[in-house]
């Protein structure tokens, strides 16, 4: 079980590195995919691995959410350019004061 | 098996750093349907063939149809690439690899948790592993099962809002 | 549900539902919420008459409508105890509330705040009621600060009076000052029984010590100071006359205010437990029964004349329930609430009459004008002053012989000489108001009240003569005495009745000090023997004492309020100004200069949020690995 852990967190920590460093919308939402995934392999195994299915079925809630969460997210995606003409994620920049 | 895992592992960890890495956000789109193929590999090694199936059909099937979908509709390879400062790009690979790390030590530790469910291999593999999660969707977690339909309804409106022409 | 138990629980809960309609739903019952206002508590009335006779025919009962806190052994239930004392009383809370409600229908014609008016009268019938049901301290607690509060809002009825508000103010904060004692009380008495249920408290009683019970008492008994207007914090009924005068009627007379007594009948085996505090009482009633008449002697606001004239017949029954005849006390208390309601309402009806004219140089020969109503307070005067047949001479008769019979020769001599002087002030009230020549405004049209108002009088004024005779003297045979008495059984008697005068003695001479009091106010006022204005330049610092209401509020003006000003002037101008707004500032301009220099962290680029929030999550995760 180790072994999967440990594909899940280097997953995990690749999607948090697109996350942080890239500037694509789209690439970033596509980083926080990563994560979940990471993290729903990481559910599987552990499950697997103390005889229970209680992990499994929470990936499905997993997906579920991302799947709302797509759906939400591109939606956002189409709204910032046609707002800003860009999705460069620097030119969110009014959250402030 | 062994070998399985390693090829698995492999091909998700090089489609992810390639996901992060390309410019162009439709290779990293295709890239990390590969990724999502590798991981649902895992799910069957790990005896899961339901979650596969559904990864394969809700994320490489539905979400990435979606991304792929507004890539095009936003003409985004026509954009020049977004580059990114080397001091953000610094400070991220920085970080995450002091996670990793963390992690990695974390896990290296051990667990010394001792199985505590009654699901062995055998079972599983004797009553199916759908109707096992069938069973526990319906019964035990039929409440959170309703939300999240309710939740999907919002994203609907949601989505929709966010996409309409004006606010 | 038991007949009985839902009886008992349809008088409070009548009144309540006609707070919350007409409190509610006012203005769509327009002129009409009165009628209805009035329907709700008669039919409370009625039905406190069924429990009267149930309970005469049979025996009281505690019913638990809720159990309201339940906690270990503590337990206290919004429950009722229904006995002789608690029917009495009801049925004189629901009698005078109805009589008062249909008074004000008239009185109140008009007025934009009609449904409000009647809303809160009905919400203070309701708590008055749950007052005198209520069987527990906590309960008794509760409703004696809501009867607080109702007389509050009905005192600054007319809030836009700047006075009226004030008045309000004033009552409310006097009696604060009563009902913190009355809270330690309650606490002193919880810490020591450990319950707060009447009977349980009453059976551990004489098993604790004699001083913790005088000092249980002194403290409830502050709470009646207060509440029942008594010699140190009397001052805030006069000043409650702002209010509306059935309100006055109701409250400041015939209920609220006889609390205090109600509730040391109530609590009798506390107070008889204690001779001390009993003492106290008597003290503290006959001081009050003097002065308060001494005062009103010298008044001309006739609404402030007869609030005195209260204070003074609240001290008579502090007399009683202070020496042990707490029978005789509640007798008073009703045949009070009667001829005092009657007073007041009558007094109302004079106000009315003359378009809110209340000074007493500003009438005069209204007799002819007026007749119910003058007949009608000559009946209620001729009960104040204690004359046979009417229903005062009887319950102050009662309560005089006991105090002589019991050996408390020193307070029978004071109240005998109130009782003096309180003939002497209504009589001149009377004979300034209704006789001599008019000296009323030109402007002022003076007329008789409509039907709505002097019908109720005149019921007010029967039962003034009638009510009497249910205690002939001598008073511990008569039928009041034996169907009350069975309450007071248990009360230890610290102070045994020996006949040492027959009661026609007695009586005689409080007959001969009423009738001398009215002969003094007739020599005075319309023989004019003497000059009045003679009289006071002759005896002009007794005169300036009285007029000037023996300078009480003077006196809490130069102890209290003042001492008040300088301090809070001090707090304001140093304590506030330099160390809290200076210490206020001081953070204020603090935080925008660090704001000034935190703001940058701020960047609004949604990258730098995302980086410190991955530093959190490694550095968490860092926490988790080192531990």
């Amino acid at each position: 079980m180790n072994d999967y852990l440990i594909v899940a967190s280097a997953i995990f920590c690749i999607g948090a590195l697109g996350v942080l460093t890239r500037k694509n919308l789209i690439i970033i939402f596509m980083s926080l995919e990563l994560m979940f995934n990471a993290a729903n392999l990481g559910f599987v195994a552990v499950s697997d691995y103390l005889h229970l299915i209680n992990g499994d079925i929470f990936v499905i809630f997993v997906m579920v959410v991302a799947a709302a969460e797509a759906a939400v997210a591109l939606g956002i995606a189409i709204a910032f350019f046609r707002e800003k003409g860009t999705i460069d994620i620097d030119k969110a920049n009014e959250l402030k004061y | 098996m062994e070998i399985l895992f390693y090829v698995f592992s492999f091909i998700a960890i090089f489609s992810a750093l390639m996901v992060v890495t390309m410019r162009n956000p439709l290779t990293s789109a295709l890239y990390l349907i590969l990724c999502f193929f590798a991981i649902a590999g895992f799910y069957i090694i790990l005896n899961m063939q339901f979650l596969a199936v559904m990864q394969i059909l809700v994320y490489a099937g539905a979400i990435m149809v979606l991304v792929v979908l507004v890539i095009m509709l936003l003409n985004l390879s026509d954009i020049k690439s977004f580059k990114s400062n080397l001091h953000q790009v610094f400070i991220g690979i920085l970080i995450s690899v002091i996670m990793f790390a963390e992690i990695f030590f974390y896990i290296s530790k051990g667990i010394q948790k001792k199985p505590v469910g009654i699901f062995t291999h055998a079972l599983i593999k004797k009553i199916g592993n759908t109707q096992i999660i069938g069973e526990f969707l319906f019964t035990k977690y039929i409440f959170p099962f309703e939300i999240a339909s309710i939740l999907l309804f919002v994203a609907i409106i949601g989505a929709y809002l966010f996409a309409k022409k004006k606010f | 549900m038991d007949y009985k138990v839902l009886i008992t629980w349809l008088i409070p809960l009548l009144p309540l539902s006609g707070w919350l309609l007409w409190g509610l739903f006012g203005k769509y019952f327009k002129g009409y919420s009165g009628y209805f206002a009035s329907l709700f508590v008669a039919a409370s009335f009625i039905l406190s008459v069924i429990l009267f006779i149930i309970v005469s025919y049979s025996h009281g009962f505690t019913s638990t409508l809720y159990p309201w806190i339940h906690a270990a052994n503590f337990k206290v239930g919004i429950s009722a105890v229904i006995d002789r004392l608690s029917v009495v009383m009801l049925v004189m809370v629901t009698g005078v509330s109805t009589i008062v409600h249909v008074y004000s229908i008239g009185y109140m014609k008009g007025d934009k705040g009609f449904s409000r008016y009647f809303s809160f009268l009905n919400l203070f019938v309701f708590s008055m009621i749950m007052l005198v049901i209520s069987n527990n301290l906590l309960l008794l607690y509760v409703f004696w600060e809501a009867v607080g509060f109702c007389s509050y809002i009905l005192i600054g009825f007319w809030y836009e009076k700047k006075s009226a508000s004030d008045a309000g103010k004033k009552a409310f904060i006097v009696n604060r000052v009563g009902d913190v004692g009355f809270a330690i009380g309650i606490f002193l008495l919880f810490a020591t029984t450990g319950t707060l249920n009447y009977e349980a408290v009453f059976k551990m009683i004489p098993m604790i010590p004699v001083f913790t019970t005088t000092v249980i008492a002194l403290l409830l008994f502050v709470g009646a100071i207060g509440k029942s207007a008594q010699l140190p914090l009397h001052i805030w009924l006069p000043d409650a006359m702002e209010g509306p005068t059935p309100v006055s009627a109701l409250i400041h007379a015939a209920t609220m205010v006889t609390a205090g007594i109600y509730m040391i009948a109530r609590f009798h085996i506390i107070f008889s437990y204690s001779p001390v505090a009993s003492e106290v009482v008597l003290t503290i009633g006959t001081l009050s029964a003097f002065f308060a008449a001494f005062i009103a002697l010298t008044q001309f606001d006739i609404k402030r004349i007869i609030a005195y004239s209260t204070i003074s017949q609240l001290g008579y029954m502090f007399m009683a329930v202070g020496i042990g005849s707490y029978t005789a006390g509640i007798f008073h208390l009703i045949s009070h609430a009667i001829f005092k309601g009657l007073l007041f309402l009558t007094a109302g009806s004079v106000m009315h009459a003359l378009a809110g004219e209340l000074d007493l140089r500003k009438m005069g020969g209204l007799y002819s004008k007026m007749k119910v109503t003058a007949i009608t307070f000559i009946v209620g005067a001729l009960a104040l002053s204690g004359i046979p047949p009417f229903s005062g001479f009887f319950s102050k008769d009662a309560i005089l012989a006991d105090t002589y019979n019991k050996g408390f020769y020193f307070a029978w001599v004071i109240g005998e000489l109130a009782a003096f002087m309180t003939a002497f002030y209504i009589f001149r009230l009377i004979f300034l108001a209704f006789f001599g020549k008019s000296n009323l405004d030109s402007k002022v049209h003076a007329h008789e009240s409509s039907k709505m108002m002097t019908i109720p009088l005149i019921i007010m004024a029967s039962l003034a003569v009638i009510v009497g005779f249910l205690g002939v003297p001598p008073f511990n045979t008569s039928i009041f005495y034996n169907f009350l008495h069975v309450d007071f059984k248990n009360a230890y008697n610290f102070s045994p009745f020996v006949e040492n005068a027959p009661w026609y003695l007695l009586s005689l001479v409080s007959v001969l000090a009423g009738l001398s009091g009215i002969f003094a106010a007739y020599l005075l006022y319309i023989r004019k023997v003497v000059m009045p204005e003679w009289l006071k330049s002759a005896f002009k610092p007794i005169y300036a004492l009285s007029y000037n209401k023996l300078y009480v509020d003077e006196i809490y003006d130069f102890l209290i309020i003042k001492p008040l000003f300088v301090l809070f002037n001090f707090l304001w101008k140093i304590v506030d100004v330099s160390v809290i707004d200076g210490a206020v500032n001081g953070v204020a301009s603090s935080f925008a200069f660090f704001s000034v220099k935190v703001k940058k962290i701020q960047n609004g680029m949604l990258m730098s949020y995302i980086l410190t929030l991955s530093i959190g999550v490694a550095a968490l995760l860092f926490y988790y690995f080192i531990r």
